[in-house]
């Protein structure tokens, strides 16, 4: 496979890095991404849903990892969540973590800090405009997310496909593709757009060691083309599986809800009890749209191998 | 540049295929699309007026593409549209080769359209109407992703997404549309399994088509941002943002009836957009890749620069 400026940038052997999925990017998941030769990231909360408890959570999954793997792994922050709040990121900082993803905010507030301290940071930004701004603020690279992806999305709905050209022309850092890619065919497409590597998560969560409910994993293999949907349009936009809930918000959005009853719609815990607790029913769980292509669980370096191992077929195909 | 089925299919030397935009998909478009080696593709309501008799606009727009051009085109049919029957009877007549249809049940005329000997390319945004399609007897699938500009599939699955669960679910070729207008589109789309592309902004932004000077320069000056869908509950349609959308976007949110809706946006606006340049009263039927086409060039030119690029591509991947 081809050698990628994000593969000097951050130390792997294969451009793939596992998205920070919020309650289940945990230590056992990122050890395995990382084992594989791509980058695994840790989530504060994984394992955790009370953020009262994040900052011990955080310092024991990175811990966890670094007893499983000797490769380098990341954490990633969502400035939405830890605000102006330092406290989090001196745990990366003392713990020795090179590669902090970032997103759900402005770049402006810790690259800084985080750059003086010798730790990489790839923000992840949805426009060009956003692109330009982390770019200008000095991060090493920018995580394009596209429309595509599950979890929280961008308002402007740019997807994958005319995202990642526009921000490629636009900056002259990495750009990584995320959102729509779970194989070795999007991963080459991703490339061919000028993308230098790719994030993925909910293909990471369909594996054995994401802590994922089994649940939650099952319904991410049976889903199809047309099994996720968008809500939140005009407060918070989520990506998930299709369920009694998101047809609930759904219907309070049809009814001309306010912002701010749709903000309470879904409520925070929904997403712990549909991902960890594994109500795929009453709760939120978040997927990308890519999930009609996720057949099996597998393990997570089987992930990473499989795409390194499709894609020079791919490419002598073309 | 690799040869696929596509090219085999409808005697062609690139798998490059111009969308049949309604308004705006003109003879002379066509022509110099096939004539570069790709195929052109005639709408049977190009460059007419509300008044016009719709049939004789279609064989008169054959002529014209037949007297420019020896090589193969075709003709887009929207399945639904009044006078369907008549149209097909003229397609037949004049001795065209290939249609693609779209908007309808494949089931209706893909049989008389194959009797009589023409090639059936049919449009599909999800995997079941794929299937449907092949069930019917159509030669291939142009497999429309949400990025498309117009008229969009409910289930808004992006391209990046859609060809390659198409591709998964088909024995028969598909060309993927929908975010694509340069090389690296191109080459992305067949790295997910299609066997070509279709385009259709990037074709209206030529000298050939007969899109109004403004709207040309509209597509021209358009940012990654510049598109929006409305009608989501009703006909989704994606276009350049202007008033009209703006006004559309409001009446979705205070929840408008479908007679309300079809009332105010009717076929005029659409027509007086495009044709006649009404940027901020008309409706600009726009691709969510219209940010990174910046220049109005000749038709030809978009086959060969696509062709050109594709080994540039394809050789940085390796």
């Amino acid at each position: 496979m081809k050698k990628t400026r994000v593969c000097e940038l951050l130390g792997i052997e294969y451009p793939i890095i596992q998205g920070g999925m919020s309650l289940i990017a945990n230590a056992e998941l990122a050890a395995a991404v990382s084992n594989a030769g791509g980058l695994g990231i840790i989530s504060p909360n994984a394992g955790e849903p009370d953020w009262g408890k994040v900052a011990k959570n955080l310092r024991s999954q990175i811990r966890k990892a670094r007893s499983l793997t000797d490769k380098p792994f990341g954490v990633n922050f969502s400035i939405a969540l830890i605000g102006e709040d330092r406290s989090l990121i001196d745990i990366v900082i003392e713990e020795g973590i090179r590669v902090v993803t970032m997103g759900a905010g402005s770049p402006a507030l810790h690259t800084g800090y985080l750059k003086e301290h010798g730790v990489r940071v790839l923000h992840v930004v949805a426009s060009v405009r956003h692109a330009k701004g982390a770019e200008r603020n000095g991060v090493d690279a920018v995580i394009a997310e596209g429309y595509e992806s599950g979890g929280i999305n961008s308002p402007d709905e740019l997807t994958t496909f005319v995202l990642i050209p526009q921000v490629v022309d636009a900056v002259s850092i990495p750009v990584l593709a995320a959102g729509g890619i779970c194989d070795a065919r999007g991963f080459a497409a991703a490339l061919a757009l000028g993308a230098e590597g790719v994030q993925m998560g909910t293909r990471f969560i369909a594996t054995h060691e994401c802590i994922a409910n089994q649940n939650y994993k099952n319904a991410i293999i049976a889903a199809s083309d047309t099994s996720t949907v968008i809500t939140g349009r005009g407060s918070v936009p989520i990506r998930g599986l299709k369920s009694e809930l998101t047809k609930h918000v759904q219907e309070t959005e049809n009814a001309g809800a306010s912002s701010e009853k749709l903000l309470t719609v879904p409520s925070p815990e929904s997403a712990d009890a549909a991902m960890q607790q594994g109500d795929t029913v009453h709760g939120q769980a978040m997927c990308g749209a890519v999930a009609g292509m996720i057949d099996e669980i597998v393990s997570a370096g089987d992930v990473v191998r499989s795409i390194v191992e499709g894609y020079d077929r791919i490419v002598a195909g073309l | 540049m690799k040869r696929t089925r596509i090219c085999e299919l409808l005697g062609i030397e690139y798998p490059v295929i111009q969308g049949g935009m309604t308004w705006i998909a003109n003879a002379e478009l066509a022509a110099a699309v096939s004539s570069a080696g790709g195929l052109g593709i005639i709408s049977p309501n190009a460059v007419m007026r509300l008044e016009d008799d719709l049939v004789a606009n279609l064989r008169s727009q054959i002529r014209t593409a037949k007297s420019l051009t020896d090589k193969p085109f075709g003709v887009n049919l929207v399945v639904q549209i009044p006078g369907i029957e008549e149209l097909i009877g003229v397609v037949i007549e004049e001795g065209i080769n290939v249609v693609t249809t779209a908007a309808g049940n494949p089931a209706i005329y893909t049989p008389r359209l194959k009797e009589a000997g023409i090639t059936v390319l049919h449009l599909v945004a999800s995997v079941r109407q794929a299937r449907g399609a092949e069930r019917s007897g159509v030669d291939a699938v142009i497999a429309e992703g949400f990025e498309a500009g117009g008229h969009n599939g409910f289930d808004e699955l992006p391209t990046l997404v859609l060809v390659p669960q198409v591709v998964d679910a088909v024995s028969i070729p598909v060309v993927a549309a929908g975010g694509i207008a340069d090389a690296r589109g191109f080459v992305a789309a067949l790295a997910l399994g299609a066997e070509g592309v279709q385009m259709g902004t990037r074709f209206v932004a030529t000298h050939e088509c007969v899109a109004h000077q403004s709207f040309k320069d509209g597509i021209v000056a358009a940012t990654d941002t510049g598109t929006m869908v409305t009608g989501r509950r009703l006909a989704p349609t994606r276009g350049l943002k202007n008033e009209f959308l703006a006004k559309v976007a409001e009446m979705d949110r205070q929840g408008a009836t479908a007679e309300e809706l079809l009332a105010f946006i009717g076929f005029a606006p659409s027509r007086i957009g495009q044709l006649e340049g009404k940027m901020e009263e008309g409706e600009l039927y726009c691709g969510a890749i219209a940010g990174v086409i910046n220049e109005i060039v000749s038709a030809g030119d978009v086959v060969r620069s696509i062709v050109e690029g594709y080994s540039r591509v394809v050789t940085s991947l390796k």
